[in-house]
C-alpha cells in the first residue's frame, strides 16, 4: 500500500514532483529520488519510475519522482545556470523538499542514461546521498568490447555483420589511421553528455564516494552492446583504488535501455530493491584485488542456444 | 501550472491545471485527454505545449492521467475503457469547478479521443466541441498495431543481443504493449470496440496525422458525422521511443490542434 502526494516545490515553486510513502510501515531512513531520463517526464521510460516507487514503498522505502526545470511538468528555471548545473540544483531542492515533508535526510538517486550524469554530479556534491544507481550512464569501451561488438551479430545475423564490417573497413581505409582517445560515452547522448570523464577520473569519483560511505550501483543493459558487452569490462577499465569498495557493477544483457518490456521492468525493480535494501544494512566490502562485478545469470545471455 | 489530485480517494487522478492568462478577454476551457501507454509518454510534451498556448489565449486548461496510467495511482493492468470514461467525466467536473460554466472544448489523442467522444454523454456540462486526433475506431486493429509496434521496439532495443524477451502472453493474461501491460479486460474491450456509423458528439472535429494509415479522411468524417476533418502531411509515430530522438512536438500537428480548438 502506498500514499502519494503531487505538488509544486522549489524556490519559485516551479518544480513538480510526486512523493510516494509506504502506508503500512515506518519508512526506512533514506528516500529514493527519480527524475527525467532524456526528455521523458517524471514517470520515466515506460512508467518505470511510477512502478519503482510503488515497489519501493512496499519495501518501506519512500521516494520522490520529479521533473527537473524545463522538462515534464516543471517550469523553466528563473536562474542563469546551465541545464546540467540546474539539474543538480533541482536534485538538491528535491532533497530539501522530502526532508521538509518527511524528516528523511538521506537519499539514493537513480539516474538513467543522461540522468546518470546529473545523478553523479549531485552525489559528488551532496553528502546526503548515500546511494547512487546509474543505468547506461558512463560507458568505457575496451579493445575486447570493440572486437566483440562485431562478433556478437555473427551469432545470429552473419551476413548483416559482414556487410557492416566491410562498410566500416572501407570507411576506415578511406579515412586512414588516427588515434582515438578513450572517453566516456553516455548512451543516447553522445560523448558530450559525460562532462569529459576519463576512466581514471570516473574511478577517482567512485573511490571518493566509497570512502565517504556512499554505495554505487552501475548497470549496463543489452541495448548498448556496441559499447559494453561482457561482464568484466567495467573492472578492466575502471581501476578502483580505495581500500573499501562500495561499487557494484551489473551487466544485464536481458534488460534494454528503456525497459520496454515487462521482463526487463521486473528484473530492474528486483535489482534496485535488493540494492536499496542493502544500503541500510550493508557494511563496506573489503576491496578484492579485482573490483567486484556482480554478474547475474540472467534468463538471457548471449548464447546461440538461447537465441533459438 | 498547478498540480492537482482529483477524484475520490480510491480512484485519484493526477492532473495539471493551466489557468488562463488574465490578459485575455476570452473565457473558455479545454480538457486534454491523453492516449494509451507509450503513446501517452510520447505525447506528454505535445500536451503541455498545447495547454500553455491555449492558456495564453484565455483557456483554463486541464491535463490529467487516467487511473492506472501516467503519474496517477493504479497499475498498468488497472486501466480499462469503462474506467477511463468515468475519469474523463471527473476531470471535466474538476475543470468546470476551476473555470466556471464557460464554453469548453475537449481534445483527445488516439484512444483518448475515442473515450472522450463516448464520455460526452456522461456529463451535464457538455463540451461545445470535441477535437479528435487519430481516434481509434477499430479496437481490434489497434491491438494488432500495438503488438506489431512492440515487436519492432524489441528488435530495435536488443539489436545486437541474441536474447529476446518472452513474446507469449504472461500468466496473468496481460499483453505487453511497448512496455505497458494491457489487462485481459482492456484487451477484450478493445477487441469489441468498433465505431460503425454512430455519430460522434455535436461539433466533432477531426485531425488526422500523415502516418495514420488505419483511417482515411472521407470514411472517418462519415463514420463520426464530423463537422470538419483536417488531414496533415506530416506523419507522427505514436509509439516511438524518445530515446531514439523522435520529434516530440511536431509543428504542423500542434498548429492543427490549436486551430481546431479555436475554430468557431
Amino acid at each position: 500500500m502506498t500514499v502519494e502526494y503531487t505538488f509544486a516545490f522549489g524556490e519559485h515553486r516551479t518544480l513538480v514532483g510526486t512523493l510516494t510513502m509506504p502506508s503500512t510501515q515506518r519508512p526506512r531512513r533514506f528516500a529514493v529520488l527519480m527524475f527525467n531520463s532524456g526528455v521523458i517526464h517524471r514517470v520515466g521510460p515506460h512508467r518505470i519510475n511510477v512502478k519503482a516507487a510503488r515497489r519501493f514503498a512496499d519495501a518501506g522505502i519512500a521516494s520522490m519522482r520529479f521533473d527537473v526545470s524545463g522538462l515534464g511538468d516543471s517550469g523553466s528555471s528563473q536562474g542563469m545556470s546551465s541545464f546540467d548545473r540546474q539539474a543538480v540544483e533541482d536534485l538538491v531542492a528535491a532533497m530539501d523538499e522530502v526532508t521538509a515533508r518527511t524528516g528523511i535526510d538521506r537519499f539514493a538517486v537513480h539516474g538513467i542514461c543522461s540522468g546518470a550524469v546529473h545523478a553523479l554530479a549531485a552525489t559528488l556534491e551532496d553528502e546526503r546521498i548515500v546511494g547512487l544507481a546509474m543505468q547506461d550512464g558512463f560507458v568505457f569501451t575496451t579493445p575486447r568490447a570493440r572486437m566483440r561488438r562485431y562478433l556478437l551479430p555473427l551469432r545470429h545475423e552473419f551476413s548483416r555483420a559482414v556487410r557492416g564490417a566491410m562498410r566500416r573497413l572501407g570507411a576506415l581505409a578511406r579515412r586512414g589511421p588516427r588515434t582515438r582517445p578513450v572517453v566516456a560515452t553516455s548512451a543516447g547522448d553522445g560523448p558530450l553528455g559525460t562532462a569529459g570523464y576519463t576512466p581514471e577520473r570516473f574511478a577517482e569519483a567512485l573511490d571518493r564516494l566509497s570512502e565517504r560511505g556512499t554505495s554505487t550501483l552501475v548497470l549496463y543493459t543489452g541495448s548498448i552492446l556496441n559499447l559494453y558487452n561482457y561482464a568484466g569490462q567495467f573492472a578492466e577499465r575502471i581501476r578502483l583504488r580505495s581500500t573499501v569498495s562500495r561499487v557494484e557493477c551489473v551487466f544485464a544483457p536481458d534488460l534494454d535501455h528503456t525497459l520496454s518490456n515487462r521482463h526487463a521492468q521486473g528484473r530492474m525493480l528486483d535489482l534496485l530493491e535488493r540494492w536499496l535494501v542493502g544500503l541500510e544494512t550493508g557494511a563496506p566490502q573489503a576491496r578484492p584485488s579485482v573490483p567486484p562485478t556482480a554478474v547475474p545469470r540472467p534468463q538471457g545471455t548471449l548464447t546461440r542456444r538461447q537465441a533459438q | 501550472m498547478t498540480p492537482l489530485r482529483i477524484g475520490p480517494r480510491e480512484r485519484e487522478l493526477v492532473a495539471i491545471l493551466h489557468p488562463r492568462s488574465a490578459a485575455r478577454e476570452r473565457r473558455a476551457a479545454a480538457l486534454l485527454c491523453p492516449p494509451l501507454g507509450q503513446e501517452s509518454v510520447r505525447t506528454h510534451r505535445l500536451m503541455r505545449v498545447l495547454a500553455e498556448r491555449l492558456a495564453r489565449e484565455g483557456f483554463d486548461v486541464l491535463r490529467f492521467d487516467y487511473f492506472g496510467t501516467g503519474d496517477s495511482p493504479g497499475d498498468d493492468v488497472d486501466a480499462d475503457l469503462d474506467g477511463w470514461r468515468i475519469d474523463v467525466a471527473r476531470a471535466a467536473e474538476a475543470l468546470l469547478q476551476a473555470s466556471g460554466p464557460v464554453p469548453t472544448t475537449w481534445i483527445g489523442l488516439r484512444l483518448g479521443a475515442t473515450v472522450a467522444m463516448q464520455a460526452v454523454a456522461d456529463v451535464t456540462h457538455r463540451p461545445a466541441a470535441v477535437v479528435a486526433c487519430d481516434p481509434v475506431l477499430d479496437g481490434a486493429r489497434y491491438l494488432k498495431a500495438l503488438a506489431a509496434d512492440h515487436i519492432a521496439t524489441q528488435a530495435a532495443s536488443y539489436s545486437l543481443a541474441a536474447w529476446r524477451p518472452p513474446a507469449a502472453p504472461s500468466t496473468d493474461g496481460a499483453l505487453d504493449a511497448v512496455g505497458f501491460a494491457l489487462s485481459g479486460t482492456l484487451q477484450a474491450q478493445l477487441g469489441g470496440l468498433r465505431w460503425v456509423r454512430t455519430r460522434g458528439p455535436a461539433q466533432t472535429r477531426i485531425v488526422l496525422t500523415g502516418g495514420c494509415t488505419d483511417l482515411d479522411k472521407a470514411s472517418v468524417q462519415t463514420t463520426l458525422g464530423a463537422t470538419s476533418c483536417v488531414a496533415l502531411a506530416e506523419p507522427f509515430d505514436w509509439t516511438s521511443e524518445e530515446a531514439l530522438n523522435a520529434s516530440l512536438v511536431p509543428g504542423e500537428l500542434l498548429a492543427a490542434l490549436f486551430a481546431q480548438v479555436l475554430a468557431p
